[in-house]
């Protein structure tokens, strides 16, 4: 399930170890609800490459509010306007 | 050719109007600014919110939102305003929690009927209260499906700041688990929650002084003007200079047009405070004249700070024009 999912790479990211330690152990990832899809991206990126990815999207994130200026409704257009 | 009611009008500022279209939604966030939920069903009057177009049309504002609530609830109105707008060249947007992704197909078939009509622009939101009842498979169905369509814009709008900080996490899990291209679509990272929702959740306060200098602050609003450059119409017709309903409203729709009610709008002292220097100066004044204590409080946004004068009754009409 998502939130499972998402508390683990939130754990992960700052303790990659605790990750790697839950990924590769059968019975302590069973204690979590992973669809098939959310088991494979874990298996396929490594802690660290989580870390960098989750660091780029929150750059990300915060980049966009100042760098568009397109128009878009409910409080994010008026504010972006440089 | 202009006519001449569009040139008397050619001094406003606005660049986008915003209906609220209804306050029913399938949802009932603690941070909406109208406080929407399932038992909601206020509406704004088809008729009337047409005849408003026309007048939109004449101040020359070109982007149109459509929002509510969950305006996908109050679909046949929803694809009269985009009908209309598309037919006057105006760009539509809509806001939408994408409740209706209920598959890849559905959202494909829905999105598709909305595209013929002339809407090209999306946006949904995301967040923690939203996706406790919108799944994050809907969201990406209709990702998905407006990215199959080449939707002009589509923006996924959350929040990190008065809220978790799931936003990076949920956009994390729809890229690398759902497989939505993240590079073709905006994502905005909203500043603003309601009054109550401040009180409660936001997570960092600032001074007064502080946020005066919001530059160093690496905040989202960072100059006086930058607000006010967008018209809010809710369902009850009241008008606000803001895309949310914290502020002053300036008048109602429903009684007066819009070209009167901010036709004199720069001749309101208050509002050119606050369009010139932002909230911070008219917090002072009012500190000076009325005794009010503004000054020395803590804010986590000028939108806040903002709300928070104006959710005072005593000030709630500064911005009427009467």
């Amino acid at each position: 399930m998502m939130n499972d999912f998402i508390d683990l790479i939130k754990k992960g990211k700052d303790d990659p170890a605790y990750l790697k330690s839950i990924i590769t152990d059968k019975k302590k990832i069973k204690n979590f609800e992973l669809t098939s899809a959310e088991l494979d991206v874990l298996k396929k990126l490594d802690p660290e490459s989580i870390k960098v990815i989750v660091e780029n999207i929150e750059k990300r994130a915060r980049l966009s509010g100042l760098a568009d200026t397109r128009a878009c409704t409910g409080g994010t257009y008026a504010c972006q306007v440089q | 050719m202009k006519s001449e009611n569009s040139n008397k009008s050619s001094s406003h500022e606005f660049n986008m109007a915003t209906y609220i279209i209804t306050y029913k939604c399938p949802l009932s966030c603690p941070m909406c600014f109208f406080s929407c939920n399932p038992q909601r069903d206020e509406t704004i009057s088809q008729e009337l919110s047409l005849k408003i177009l026309d007048q939109i049309k004449e101040l020359e504002i070109s982007f149109i939102g459509i929002a509510g609530g969950e305006p996908f609830l109050k679909l046949n109105l929803m694809k009269e305003l985009i009908k209309k707008a598309y037919s006057y060249g105006m760009t539509a947007i809509v806001v939408t929690s994408a409740y209706w992704g209920i598959s890849y197909k559905k959202a494909l078939l829905k999105l598709k009927n909305l595209k013929e009509l002339g809407l090209n622009w999306i946006q949904i939101s995301l967040d923690d209260q939203h996706q406790q009842i919108v799944p994050m498979e809907m969201v990406a169905n209709v990702l998905k499906a407006a990215l199959k369509l080449d939707f002009e814009d589509i923006k996924l709008i959350g929040s990190s700041s008065g809220n978790s900080e799931n936003f990076k996490y949920q956009l994390f899990y729809l890229e690398q688990v759902l497989g939505i291209d993240l590079k073709r679509i905006d994502i905005i990272d909203r500043p603003r929650v309601s009054h109550q929702y401040f009180e409660d959740h936001e997570q960092v306060k600032y001074p007064f002084e502080e946020l005066e200098n919001i530059e160093k602050l690496d905040l989202p609003i960072t100059k006086p003007g930058a607000c006010l450059t967008e018209l809010m119409i809710d369902v009850n017709g009241d008008l606000y200079p803001c895309c949310n309903n914290f502020i002053g409203k300036l008048g109602n729709v429903f009684i007066e047009d819009i070209q009167s009610i901010i036709k004199n709008l720069n001749d309101n002292v208050y509002f050119r405070i606050i369009k010139q220097d932002g909230p911070f100066k008219l917090a002072r004044h009012l500190d000076e004249t009325q005794k009010t204590n503004f000054v020395n409080k803590r804010y986590g946004s000028w939108c806040e700070l903002c709300g928070m004068i104006f959710q005072k009754k005593e000030f709630q009409d500064l911005l009427t024009n009467k």
